[in-house]
């Protein structure tokens, strides 16, 4: 659960051990429920997890933001809420990835996916996708930015009407990213 | 990166600067250098496969945890660690339980029955158990040490 919301193994590490830190000091206070104990050892982590995130400049998908509104959600949860939450935070990080990823031009999202996603070497992504090397690192390095401001983005409502992705001309691109 | 580079179309002819940028990403990305972008887009692949903890480096970062939290005490109970079993989080889970119990409650404080010892998890399992089942695992492991617990809570306070 740290891995993904932090980006980094060292910061998950960090967080994990602070996590097992609270969960020592704060054994006292644990009741149990018949679910296990990963809720509440859930709730603490991403209480660590959002002193981390806030704490730095952002790098990852999961944004402080992200964070704070599991908190939150925590604090009302059904049983059920509880016995799904680990699948849930298993997925929540990727789904919102992919989520951002649809929402950008098509050949950055292609670029991603081939360089970043399935770590495909930058020559063999740069001729699958008809480009020199050069050309293709620019390409990466505007998918980049354009991934980032994606997922800083507020999400769009699900009712809300969305454009046909790669439907854009240069001049759309400007609003797409 | 200025704000308006991630606005450009994927064809739009390159500045110099963004030449400069793109070659200082592929190059962290290739592991020669450092670069923001980089480290952004390794939490990326993290959040597509977060892959999985080593066990070694859990042990450690649980040994660290009961380190900090529960420093030994001059006057304290010296409790033993017992390693091993194959679900880095199941040692987590036993080894809190077991400080914990031992190492809560006012100090000379009268005991009105033997405490429960820290001990290994292993009488609690008689079968062999496979790696999809550490929920199960963690869970049995936190409902005996929870009993433990409450009965030495019990014990202190002369309520047993």
């Amino acid at each position: 659960m740290l891995l993904p919301r932090l980006g980094s193994e060292a910061a998950a590490h960090d967080a994990l051990a602070e996590t097992y830190e609270k969960v020592i000091l704060k054994l006292g206070t644990f009741t149990w429920q018949n679910l296990g104990v990963y809720p509440w050892l859930r709730v603490i982590a991403l209480r660590v997890a959002l002193d981390h995130l806030r704490a730095r400049k952002r790098t990852v998908v999961w944004g402080s933001e992200d964070v704070e509104r599991e908190v939150d959600a925590s604090a009302t949860t059904t049983p059920l809420d509880d016995r799904v939450s680990a699948v849930r935070d298993r997925e929540a990080v990727r789904v919102k990835l992919h989520a951002a990823l649809g929402r950008i031009n098509p050949r950055y999202a292609e670029a991603l996916r081939l360089r970043v996603l399935e770590e495909l070497p930058r020559e063999e992504v740069a001729a699958r996708m008809g480009a020199s090397p050069a050309t293709f690192d620019v390409l990466l390095h505007r998918a980049t930015a354009a991934l980032k401001k994606a997922l800083e983005a507020p999400e769009p409502r699900a009712d809300a009407t969305i454009a046909p992705e790669g439907s854009g001309s240069p001049a759309k691109d400007k609003t797409h990213g | 990166m200025a704000d308006h580079e991630s606005d450009l179309g994927p064809d739009a002819p390159p500045t110099e600067e963004e030449q400069r940028e793109a070659r200082a990403l592929m190059e962290a990305l290739a592991g020669t250098s450092e670069h923001g972008d980089a480290a952004f887009l390794r939490a990326v692949a993290l959040a597509e496969a977060p892959g999985e903890l080593d066990a070694a480096v859990h042990e450690r970062l649980v040994a660290q945890a009961l380190t900090r939290a529960a420093p030994p005490r001059a006057s304290g109970r010296v409790i033993r660690v017992l390693f091993g079993g194959t679900s880095a989080l199941a040692l987590a889970a036993g080894l809190i339980f077991a400080i914990t119990s031992a190492d809560r409650g006012p100090p000379g404080a009268p005991l009105a029955a033997p405490l429960a010892q820290s001990r290994s998890t292993q009488e609690l399992f008689h079968e062999p158990f496979r790696g999809s089942e550490a929920s199960a695992r963690i869970d049995r492991i936190a409902l005996a040490r929870a009993g433990d617990l409450r009965e030495n809570r019990f014990s202190r306070w002369g309520v047993r």
